[in-house]
């Protein structure tokens, strides 16, 4: 068996991730989202999610493809209350200007790995968590992604 | 306020283009199997995560996903903490689970009545069931029929338009 795997040695590198400010809204993180994919034409992996970085440039959270399903449930409790109270309408503008990525962004402090951990903690992780990307750090700073797909590719490799 | 347009049936990938594996392969069949799917196409989004898991008779009655994979191992019981982990090679550890386990892909696919979206769903619809049921795809019902999967990414790209 080969020697133990670093999750170093399998993320992506947070230079060729995708990443947004918190403070922006979603339509822009769904643009950035979007133009990942063409970046990234001709290789086995896309992304399905963005980090998400305050001004200072840490990494502050995480916006999911769950995050996106989050956002249109609120959008359509929004305008179920709009509906049934049109003096909620005077709420509009406050309400839609907050609706930007911090709102619907998994937290950073809620998990993460270290760099030097080893695949199968990362893959426990993922397991128990039950998720599919999980930002990789080096002491506090923010050096990558390591996704499900990685991993499961690891294990692939394993069987041949 | 404008009205939702799509639909499950709209946004879905249609069954005929997954890839097929019996439900009664073993894990390794299907790891090969999955890795396969990825391959065929190349590009980030349209190598399938998934395959369909078939009865004898052919229907569909799973879907068999990457995260279903790795948790077949039961790393779940595991500690991270556990010295042992940290002492052997886990790749070794990991396959002796899988061999241990003898299990079969009905064992931890999703099943296909586990959660549905019917074929005329908004996409609100379909997010609200893949929330409440803490999933990625759905299998989309028409008739009594499966004709599709409609999965977290086919949202992701037919939802910009209501946040613009």
């Amino acid at each position: 068996m080969p020697v133990t795997r670093l999750v170093r040695d399998i993320m992506v590198p947070i230079a060729e991730y995708p990443v947004v400010e918190e403070d922006a809204t979603i339509m822009e993180a769904i643009k950035t989202l979007r133009e990942s994919f063409h970046q990234k034409d001709g290789t086995w992996y896309g992304f399905q999610s963005l980090m998400v970085l305050n001004k200072k440039g840490e990494l502050v959270g995480l916006l999911t493809l769950k995050s996106f399903l989050v956002a249109l449930q609120m959008r359509d409790f929004l305008e179920h209350m709009l509906k049934r109270d049109p003096t909620g309408l005077f709420f509009t503008p406050h309400l839609f200007g907050d609706f930007n990525v911090r709102k619907i962004m998994r937290p950073l402090e809620v998990i993460t790995i270290q760099e030097d951990a080893t695949v199968l903690e990362a893959l426990l992780v993922i397991v128990k968590k039950n998720i599919n990307s999980l930002p990789v750090l080096a002491g506090t700073k923010p050096v990558g992604m390591v996704r499900t797909i990685d991993l499961f590719w690891f294990v692939g490799e394993l069987l041949e | 306020m404008t009205e939702e347009k799509n639909t499950a049936e709209e946004i879905m990938v249609p069954l005929d283009d997954y890839n097929t594996i019996s439900e009664n392969a073993t894990i390794y069949e299907a790891i090969r199997v999955l890795r396969e799917s990825f391959h065929r196409d190349g590009r980030a989004w349209h190598g399938h995560r998934s395959v369909i898991a078939k009865n004898d008779a052919g229907e569909p009655t799973g879907i068999l996903t990457l995260g279903s994979i790795l948790r077949a191992a039961g790393l779940r019981e595991l500690y991270i903490d556990d010295p042992y982990l940290k002492a052997v090679s886990w790749g070794w550890y990991y396959i002796k689970k899988l061999q241990e386990g003898g299990l079969r892909v009905r064992d931890i696919m999703q099943p296909i009545g586990l959660a549905v979206a019917r074929a005329n769903d908004t996409l609100t619809d379909i997010a609200k069931t893949m929330l409440r049921f803490n999933v990625n795809s759905l299998p989309v019902v028409k008739r009594g029929q499966v004709v599709g999967i409609v999965r977290s990414i086919d949202i992701f790209t037919a939802m910009d338009r209501y946040f613009s």
